[in-house]
């Protein structure tokens, strides 16, 4: 609780310098607002406006893509992890493609599938596969050997011992990849449909940009940060669920 | 497990011309076994000393099956090796036990496809014989050091072992929680009359635990003497003749003068 509290000072001091500095008339209103209009342009944007709507479409994509990364990404992963061929035949040409800034994917994605659904989705799935990946392999691959020889004396089958000793193992990195690739694919999306998108949080921001509507941008920016948290938050709770010997140590 | 149980006849332990060389870092084969003889008979129990580094817990791990020998056999009543397998059960110097899974869990993992009921009923019969009823559900960072060797110890016997293989197994604890472990050590013993192979660097605990010692130098590794331990049970650690037997033990790592046999005792 007193932690909690402790994790609120910035923000209430940022929000303190934000009310002065505009009190003051520092700075133009048209570039920073005042925290009251942002505030109201938010509720109006919660009853009438389309932020949730706005919202619930980028979330719609994140949904797919990063659903699409998990499985492709997690897979491949396992296997990278659990076979050492696999992870040499692989790893120079991830190596090589993860290089590339994903915002740098969507001339590429749009020219193959569109401004519609599927090039965010195809965003989304190139940004969160690697990390997803990566951590997921890597986890495999630091699984304990001296458990490992446990399983051996056990003689476990390739699946027990897949289950039981080099998946918990991994479980704390791979959902560190998880936390990555979503916070990741996040950013993916909303800068995806900045470039290019006729709907999503992306696209209002930047929609109202060109229409100098500056506290729908500042209300767009808002919801961005506070559903990633809360998706991230999510994250947590799932992981905690997944690993509760993890909170006994 | 009652007192009448009789072991599987497994027939002896036979270890013949034993070797094995790992590569160091710059390309040199460093012998860490060589030429290793020795026999353990059915309810045995053989005690290997000898200074870290020379190789004792690698002849552990080859009998285990966990590692390959390069040349040489080692066989159980005429049957050569080639890997884990049932008949043998290890302790590690470090508990080993899974932190994702419930001590319940952990001693049970030997088996696959066992209901509930008869995993509970296996896990309580030996977490009772290691005095660790009650912690079933508990988790392994839950237990303290000397609770978490005596769940590896429930775990080696679940699965019924003809012969437990020590690695150092209570090098890791206090001295006082050490000898606890001793004792149940022997107790377990009495009642399950499994042939037992310990690895260690603590002649007295080698002395007290032994029927007998086996002396190994390092580099290479070579069997050096092979004492046999004639004492009365139980073993007094603070008997004259107990420290004789570490003293003719000791010995064969020192060579000045103050560690001489006594030629004599009070």
């Amino acid at each position: 609780m007193a932690w909690t509290l402790f994790s609120l000072i910035l923000p209430l001091l940022i929000l303190f310098a934000w009310l002065y500095v505009t009190g003051e008339a520092l700075v133009p209103a048209l570039l920073l607002p005042k925290p009251r209009i942002v505030l109201n342009e938010f509720i109006v944007q919660l009853t009438v406006g389309t932020i949730i709507e706005d919202i619930s479409i980028s979330f719609g994509r994140i949904v797919k893509g990063f659903g699409l990364a998990v499985l492709f990404g997690g897979g491949l992963g396992i296997i990278m992890g659990m076979f050492v061929p696999a992870e040499r035949f692989f790893s120079l040409t991830f190596t090589s493609i993860r290089q590339i800034p994903m915002m740098a994917w969507v001339p590429l994605l749009v020219m193959w599938f569109g401004i519609g659904e599927a090039s965010k989705v195809a965003v989304i799935l190139m940004a969160a596969y690697f990390p997803i990946l990566m951590n997921t392999s890597s986890g495999i691959r630091r699984t304990d050997p001296k458990l490992i020889e446990v399983g051996r004396m056990y003689r476990l089958t390739p699946w027990r011992m897949f289950v039981k000793i080099y998946l918990p193992s991994a479980l704390p990195s791979i959902f560190v990849g998880l936390k990555l690739g979503l916070s990741i694919s996040w950013m993916a999306v909303v800068g995806a449909e900045m470039i290019a998108a006729s709907s999503g949080i992306g696209f209002r921001l930047n929609d109202a940009r060109a229409l100098m509507q500056f506290p729908i941008v500042f209300c767009g920016m808002f919801a961005i940060a506070i559903a990633g948290v809360l998706m991230d938050w999510v994250l947590t709770l799932i992981s905690r669920a997944a690993a509760p010997w993890e909170r006994k140590r | 497990m009652g007192k009448e149980k009789v072991k599987r006849m497994a027939g002896e332990l036979l270890i013949e011309h034993l070797s094995k060389s790992f590569m160091t870092a710059d390309k040199q084969a460093l012998s860490v076994l060589e030429d290793i003889n020795l026999s353990v008979e059915n309810g045995e129990f053989v005690a290997i000393v000898g200074h870290s580094g020379c190789g004792k817990s690698t002849l552990l791990k080859i009998i285990a099956g966990l590692e390959d020998a390069d040349a040489g056999t080692v066989s159980i009543g005429g049957r050569i090796l080639t890997g884990p397998g049932p008949d043998r059960g290890m302790i590690f110097q470090e508990h080993r036990l899974l932190p994702w899974l419930t001590i319940e869990q952990n001693v049970t993992l030997g088996f696959e496809g066992n209901t509930r009921k008869e995993n509970f009923e296996i896990s309580d019969r030996y977490l009772k014989l290691v005095k660790l009823e009650g912690f079933a559900k508990a988790y392994p960072a839950e237990l303290s050091g000397g609770m978490s060797q005596r769940a590896a110890i429930a775990r080696a016997l679940a699965t019924d072992p003809q012969m437990l293989l020590l690695d150092e197994p209570f090098g890791a604890l206090d001295a006082l929680t050490k000898i606890e472990m001793q004792k149940e050590i022997i107790k377990i013993r009495r009642e399950n009359r499994s042939t037992m192979l310990m690895v260690t660097h603590d002649i007295e605990e080698a002395v007290y635990l032994a029927d007998r010692v086996v002396v190994m130098t390092s580099r290479p590794g070579k069997v050096k003497d092979i004492v046999k331990i004639e004492l009365a049970e139980p073993r007094n650690r603070g008997s004259a003749d107990f420290a004789w037997y570490k003293q003719r033990i000791l010995v064969h790592f020192f060579d000045d003068d103050e560690e001489k046999i006594p030629e004599f005792t009070i």
